[in-house]
């Protein structure tokens, strides 16, 4: 059955995110992930959500589907809210027998949503513009100095990519074998919490019987089409940066430089 | 034409069974010649996988010997060279592809022989080309038919140029008309690229489109000819648990009624055009 | 009285999501108690969706499932009691084994039923028997068996649930020649023994053209033809063009019609092109 799973649903484009070198990608996420992480002031939230949309309108990707990325995680974002909004110490605006609200404690509450979205969003962004592959060649490129302490890198990423490969196969044998046993009358829906895992017994074994045997089969292909670990591995796709790529990382050293700026110079709550 | 797989005296077990001297493998000699096409019949258990892993060194004889080149599986040191010469495909399309992209998953072989990335490309856009799958270098395998994703999986070995493909029943999990599209592909691979093709099927009509078919049984070579002499060993077949190919079991049965058609006929043309040949005979020209 | 019926059966995936997508339009069918129903169609033509309606896995968008004339949707909660009227076989239902012994995993379903022991007992010998294994293979651990013997033994699993109607997809996928033969003639003697109806999704057109009385033929989600095998083989053609085969005999007489001979092409299976071929001949004879 078609599945939608969210995680690495990569939207094929030529949008310039799309056509920058997925270790530019990578970096820039993670200066993304900072920079987030550093936006504590109004003024800086501000220029960060403005970055977010400009990087949303460069993708092509409809906003309403990077957004949906941040659905499952509502209620984590909203309790970490939450838990900060009534923590936190600062003049009150609203107080009732231990419930004491505060208007930094609301602030730092409603920053704490709106850093957690553009975390997720951002990071979202990137699945959404590289392919799983090209995301596995990147780190695996980035990682590639650690070779030298004997890290396996190359076989990092190949385990990488196969789980990725794999992924929407599994899910769909999972679907029908569910179905299979429903189709014996099992019953998931009623029943303690005991009774429940009891009932998923005759799903996950088979479901691990069936995972090892295309391991196993999977192992045979690899084999047979000469694949001896990393070393001597060459790539049809060799990663090149781009003057793309130097502008991006250009642009996104001047965001990061006007969000330090802003933090220090406007550290002001409103 | 020279040998490209030679077993000789070819012997197999699994470690755990020699207990019980049970032979998968009983004494196996055949040779394999370059542009042939074979293919391999043999009830479940009769040890026809057993024997395609051997071709390309993913198992080694327990006793005897088999030379690809000339070069011994047994040998460690020419098992690269030996997998690059001979191909395999199996039967699950799903569990041989490993990338998320077409395109790439064809270059992965390729890659691991450390090729210049140049000619990597060029190898692949021939490799899926040569399987009609160009169209779809870009696609993510997930959401191609099992016949698509079937040719992709022989375009992924063809990129290592090998000199032979062995196909362990690559169409017995696709429909009609991808098992039709796997066929045609391997056939003019054969053909039109002169490539090896030991074929292992269950399907009788496909074995039937191969120039020489080998009928194995509990380990051992039954019978080593060309499909329409293979055919017309109905009782052979019978015994080995196999089919007779509809069509062949058609014109023997005409036979038995005394209708004049010659023997050893495996395909629906040559079937077709033989009726009609008795019946102009019996009665003039229709 | 039809015991399972289609009335008109529409369903789309992920309605209101972009991935929506037409899965089954307009679907009819009835099926009475005996029957050998045979369903083709290429991959994605709808197969697997339109089977897991039949036993209420999935709930058509438009349109009516009934089982012994009650729509199975009437009562959503009861929806499980349905699947031990319609059994449903799905491909490579060995897959779905899970239990140590073969008497454990084919008493699975019965016990679902909430049966008493000594009638799942009963009912594992009897279903068992049905699939052509014998006792000894009560105790085995499946997953040291034959993939054929596997295979069997899952399909007796459903089997021991005592179903009015058995649905199975694809059962002889991957099987060898003889595992082929022996299954369906298993099968088929079920279908006589207990005049189950037999509803088979096949990609072999020998194998539907020698068991099945009438074809349903999917494309796209809608019925592109149904009725008698002669009379859907009729439409060779069309059928290839719809990625489909016909039988090889219906290909030897449609190549000798192509010739120009009166010859009647309804024939699917051996005896009866023979027998069409023979009176081509002799009735040559008598002219």
């Amino acid at each position: 059955m078609t599945r939608d799973i969210t995680v690495g649903q990569f939207l094929p484009g030529h949008s310039l995110l799309h056509r920058l070198d997925p270790r530019t990608k990578i970096v820039l996420t993670f200066v993304f992930i900072i920079q987030v992480f550093i936006s504590r002031s109004a003024l800086s939230l501000c220029f960060l959500i403005f970055l977010l949309l400009f990087l949303i309108a460069c993708s092509h990707v409809p906003a309403r589907k990077v957004f949906r990325a941040v659905r499952p995680m509502i209620p984590v974002i909203v309790f970490t809210a939450l838990i900060n909004i009534f923590y936190v110490s600062g003049d009150p605006v609203f107080h009732y027998s231990f419930i004491r609200i505060t208007d930094q404690g609301l602030f730092v509450g409603f920053t704490l949503l709106v850093r957690l979205t553009a975390l997720i969003a951002g990071c979202s962004l990137i699945t959404y513009t590289t392919s799983l592959n090209a995301l596995a060649a990147g780190l695996e490129q980035l990682l590639a100095p650690l070779k030298r302490f004997h890290f396996p890198v190359n076989e990092l990423s190949m385990t990488l990519s196969i789980t990725l490969r794999f992924l929407p196969t599994i899910a769909e044998e999972f679907d029908r074998i569910i179905d299979a046993q429903k189709a014996r009358g099992a019953d998931f829906s009623n029943g303690n919490l005991i009774k429940k895992i009891h009932a998923y017994f005759p799903i996950i074994l088979p479901l691990f019987m069936s995972s090892f045997r295309r391991a196993f089969e999977l192992t045979n292909a690899i084999e047979c089409r000469c694949y001896q670990g990393g070393n001597g591995r060459t790539k049809m796709n060799v990663l090149k940066l781009s003057r793309l790529d130097v502008q991006a990382i250009v642009f996104f050293c001047v965001a990061f430089g006007v969000s330090i700026a802003f933090n220090l110079f406007f550290p002001s709550f409103f | 034409m020279s040998a490209l797989i030679e077993t000789k005296n070819l012997h197999f077990q699994y470690l755990h069974h020699q207990s019980q001297n049970e032979w998968i493998l009983n004494g196996i000699d055949l040779t394999i010649r370059n542009g042939e096409f074979i293919a391999i019949l043999g009830s479940n258990g009769c040890g026809k996988s057993t024997l395609a892993k051997h071709f390309n060194a993913l198992l080694t004889p327990s006793d005897g010997t088999v030379l690809v080149n000339g070069r011994d599986t047994n040998d460690e040191k020419n098992q690269f060279e030996i997998r690059k010469t001979i191909g395999m495909v199996f039967q699950n399309p799903d569990n041989q592809l490993i990338s998320t992209i077409v395109e790439e998953d064809v270059a992965f072989a390729p890659e691991n022989l450390g090729i210049a990335p140049s000619e990597i490309r060029s190898r692949v856009n021939w490799a899926l080309d040569a399987v009609d799958m160009l169209d779809y270098k870009r696609h993510t395998p997930f959401k191609l038919s099992g016949g698509q994703k079937q040719r992709v999986a022989i375009a992924g070995i063809l990129a290592m140029r090998p000199q032979c493909i062995v196909l362990d029943e690559p169409t017995s999990m696709l429909d009609p008309k991808g098992r039709s599209d796997v066929m045609k592909t391997i056939c003019r691979l054969n053909r039109e690229l002169g490539i090896t093709i030991v074929l292992i099927t269950h399907h009788m009509e496909e074995a039937a489109r191969a120039k020489r078919v080998i009928l194995m049984d509990q380990g051992q070579i039954a019978s080593d000819d060309t499909p329409e002499n293979t055919f017309e060993q109905i009782e052979l077949l019978k015994k080995l648990k196999l089919d007779v190919p509809q069509i062949t079991e058609l014109t023997h049965r005409m036979r038995q009624h005394g209708i004049l058609i010659p023997k050893r006929m495996v395909q629906i043309d040559q079937c077709v055009d033989a009726l009609a040949a008795a019946l102009e005979e019996r009665y003039g020209h229709y | 009285m039809a015991i399972i019926e289609l009335r008109t059966i529409s369903f789309r995936y992920g309605a209101g999501t972009p991935f929506e997508k037409q899965a089954l339009q307009n679907i009819s069918l009835s099926v009475d108690r005996g029957d050998f129903i045979g369903i083709i169609g290429h991959t994605g033509s709808g197969k697997s969706t339109l089977i897991r309606h039949f036993n209420g896995l999935l709930r058509p968008d438009s349109g009516q499932v009934l089982v012994n004339n009650e729509d199975i949707w009437k009562n959503p909660r009861q929806i499980r009691s349905v699947r031990f009227q319609i059994g449903l076989v799905f491909q490579y239902p060995e897959t779905q084994i899970f239990e140590d012994t073969v008497a454990q995993d084919i008493a699975y379903g019965p016990k679902n039923m909430g049966l008493d022991q000594e009638t799942i007992n009963q009912r594992v010998l009897e279903a068992l028997h049905f699939v052509g294994l014998d006792d000894s293979y009560l105790d085995r651990n499946p997953f040291r068996m034959s993939g054929g013997e596997m295979r069997r033994v899952a399909i007796a699993g459903v089997m021991a649930m005592k179903p009015a109607v058995l649905v199975l997809d694809e059962p002889t996928a991957g099987l060898d020649p003889e595992g082929r033969r022996n299954l369906l003639k298993h099968i088929e003697q079920y279908r006589r023994k207990t005049n189950t109806a037999i509803i088979m999704v096949s990609h072999s057109m020998e194998d539907i053209a020698e068991h099945v009385q009438r074809v349903l033929v999917l494309d796209k989600g809608k019925t592109a033809f149904e009725g008698s095998v002669p009379s859907v083989f009729a439409h060779a053609d069309e059928l290839m063009q719809l990625g489909l085969d016909v039988p090889q005999m219906t290909k030897v007489l449609l190549g000798l019609k192509a010739k120009g001979y009166s010859v009647d092409t309804s024939a699917v299976t051996m005896d009866q092109a023979e027998h069409e071929l023979l009176r081509l001949f002799e009735r040559k004879d008598h002219e």
